[in-house]
């Protein structure tokens, strides 16, 4: 799919700068429908580049173009934009559905449609049953899913995901991946940022890689694993029962090394997608006691420090 | 191929186009009014206007009895007592002021909210002009000061019209109609001085405290070049007394004093008090043509904010 359709993000020789801070240097790529990641450390210029792409910032060189149209400031390109941003981005004391039927109805929808709109957007990223509650109430998770609500209740063509799985539990972790792939599927152009490679690995089909404001590799998963045989990733685990979990994770294929930490464990594995599979399989076979998942940063600036050595 | 999981379709339904501005504005009319502060607010204003408005009424029934009582003394004395003019002043002064607590307590969040909780990102990603967001913004604190400042004042005068001899309301009401646009110019200036100031303010910082108390220092502190104007005479003493906004805006009901009643003391209060009319509007204009530009400026780019 993503090598037929014509790109709906288009950057030509994108550049942005911070004073004297260059934040981006002389981007050229295309994001074409499908699901795309965005890969690179922090610092690494995804945030501006996500930025320039949803029309929040003018360039300081170079174009961005979606739909072949620039979006800065131009309201016929960003309603076709969807943005989940990293942080929570609400008025904490409204509920979740006033809220997303306010941010639609800043697309023009009436008040009826706004509101059954940001309805299904609701229902869709499964929080049917907490329409009326505080966002303020809303675990991390049902914040993430509600940040992803308001991406797609105006059913967008560009979709921009920025950090979506962070701190997120397995389940909530494969609810977002099916979510994004399925979207993928549906013939949108979607844009996933992470500062985690096997995050981006396992919903993606084409990587792109920055650091220091420019791109550092651009292909599939599997051309940038090949330039990264057997990587080591520590995993930091949330949980109520280390030592039991710690056994199990064990006998995992690829972990190397487990280490007690306050709230849980830290697992260096040289095999993150089958350690992540495995892990959701316990959580949602065997009941196991796992919180948050959290890969820790290092890895992946050794990953980057390791690309820009060679 | 398109995959439609959990039984989700793109909207297909009727599409009606509604004013963004006023999406923006209804929104933070409502988180206005949910604000226990601004409501209590409200409700003082709603008492202290029953308050006079009873008084007022008292005094109208004080005064009749005095005259037909014969007693021309009384009626001098019941004046005095109760001089109308002065009740109508007071009343302003007393909402003027809770008028301007209402409008620091909404207008301190009005983009300082956007920038805390970051909705300005949220925004600026959706179809959503610049002048759209300013737009919705500025009507905010006008809408509020519609029940605060515009209709108890409008109200005041039309009740002391109705309480006329028979016959007479219509005649008083025409008489006095320069008390009603008085009353009128005397909202559009509060609305203008204090949306001007607030989103100026609330543009710059996130914090809403600071907001409020820098507010209340520019607010308050303007009596200071005033009292310094108030020594000097010509066009720089007029331009320091304008630096006093609310001074600028209250000096219309201070100068609204109705015909037939007693006590007319403004006039001699005007000169060397007041700025003239033109440097206070300019104050005022500016002030707001400040305010719109920063409000328009957030909502184009987050770049301000890197």
């Amino acid at each position: 799919m993503s090598g037929s359709a014509t790109p709906s993000v288009r950057l030509d020789r994108l550049s942005k700068w911070y004073g004297e801070v260059m934040g981006l240097n002389e981007v050229t790529a295309e994001f074409r429908p499908g699901v795309t990641g965005l890969l690179g450390p922090n610092g690494a210029g995804k945030s501006t580049l996500i930025k320039l792409i949803c029309g929040m910032l003018r360039p300081s060189l170079g174009s961005v173009f979606v739909n072949d149209e620039e979006p800065f400031n131009r309201a016929q390109v960003t309603r076709r934009i969807g943005l989940c941003p990293e942080q929570d981005a609400f008025y904490p004391k409204a509920s979740a559905w006033s809220v997303l039927t306010y941010l639609t109805r800043l697309h023009g929808f009436g008040g009826r449609d706004a509101r059954a709109i940001a309805r299904r957007a609701l229902e869709r990223v499964g929080l049917e049953n907490d329409l009326t509650r505080g966002v303020q109430a809303y675990s991390k998770g049902m914040r993430q899913r509600f940040k992803l609500a308001q991406a797609l209740a105006h059913d967008p063509d560009v979709i921009v995901l920025d950090e979506p799985l962070n701190g997120l539990d397995p389940p909530g972790r494969r609810f977002f991946g099916d979510l994004i792939r399925e979207l993928g599927a549906e013939g949108k152009c979607v844009i996933v940022s992470s500062h985690v490679l096997h995050e981006v690995e396992s919903v993606a089909r084409r990587m792109l890689v920055l650091n220091y404001g420019r791109v550092l590799a651009d292909g599939t998963p599997r051309e940038l694993r090949r330039e990264l045989p057997e990587f080591p990733l520590t995993v930091r685990i949330t949980t109520g029962a280390p030592t039991e979990l710690a056994a199990r994770v064990m006998a995992l294929e690829g972990v190397r090394r487990v280490e007690h930490t306050p709230d849980g464990l830290e697992v260096l594995t040289t095999h993150p997608k089958e350690f992540f599979d495995a892990l959701s399989e316990m959580v949602t076979n065997d009941d196991a006691d796992v919180g948050a998942v959290v890969p820790v940063d290092e890895d992946l600036e050794a990953v980057f420090r390791y690309l820009t050595k060679r | 191929m398109a995959v439609y999981a959990r039984g989700y379709r793109p909207y297909e339904g009727t599409f009606k186009s509604a004013p963004v501005a006023y999406s923006i504005f209804a929104e933070g009319a409502r988180m206005a009014l949910a604000r226990k502060g601004v409501r209590r607010i409200g409700y003082l204003i709603a008492l202290v206007f029953c308050g006079y408005a009873g008084i007022l009424y008292f005094q109208f029934g004080l005064a009749e009895t005095g005259e037909r009582m014969g007693g021309g003394a009384a009626a001098t004395v019941l004046e005095q007592l109760f001089s109308l003019n002065a009740r109508f002043r007071e009343f302003h002064n007393v909402s003027s002021l809770l008028a301007m607590i209402a409008a620091v307590l909404v207008g301190s969040s009005l983009i300082a909210d956007d920038l805390r909780t970051r909705a300005l990102s949220l925004y600026l990603v959706r179809p959503l002009r610049p002048r759209d967001y300013m737009l919705g913004k500025v009507m905010i604190i006008p809408a509020l000061m519609v029940p605060m400042m515009l209709l108890p004042g409008l109200l005041l005068w039309l009740l002391v019209g109705l309480w006329q001899p028979p016959g007479e309301t219509w005649t008083w009401l025409s008489d006095n109609v320069d008390v009603a646009q008085r009353v009128i110019k005397y909202y559009v200036a509060g609305s203008i001085s204090l949306t001007g100031l607030l989103l100026l303010l609330s543009s710059q910082t996130p914090r809403r405290g600071l907001v409020m108390g820098l507010s209340a220092v520019v607010l308050f502190g303007g009596m200071f070049p005033r009292f310094v104007g108030m020594r000097i005479q010509g066009v720089w003493g007029d331009r320091l007394r304008a630096l006093d906004i609310p001074n600028n805006f209250t000096r219309e009901f201070k100068m609204a004093a109705p015909r037939n009643w007693e006590n007319r003391v403004l006039d001699r209060h005007e000169a060397g008090i007041h700025p003239e009319p033109i440097d206070a509007w300019l104050v005022m204009l500016l002030l707001l043509a400040v305010g719109l530009f920063l409000a328009w400026r957030r909502a184009r780019t987050v770049e301000v904010g890197e």
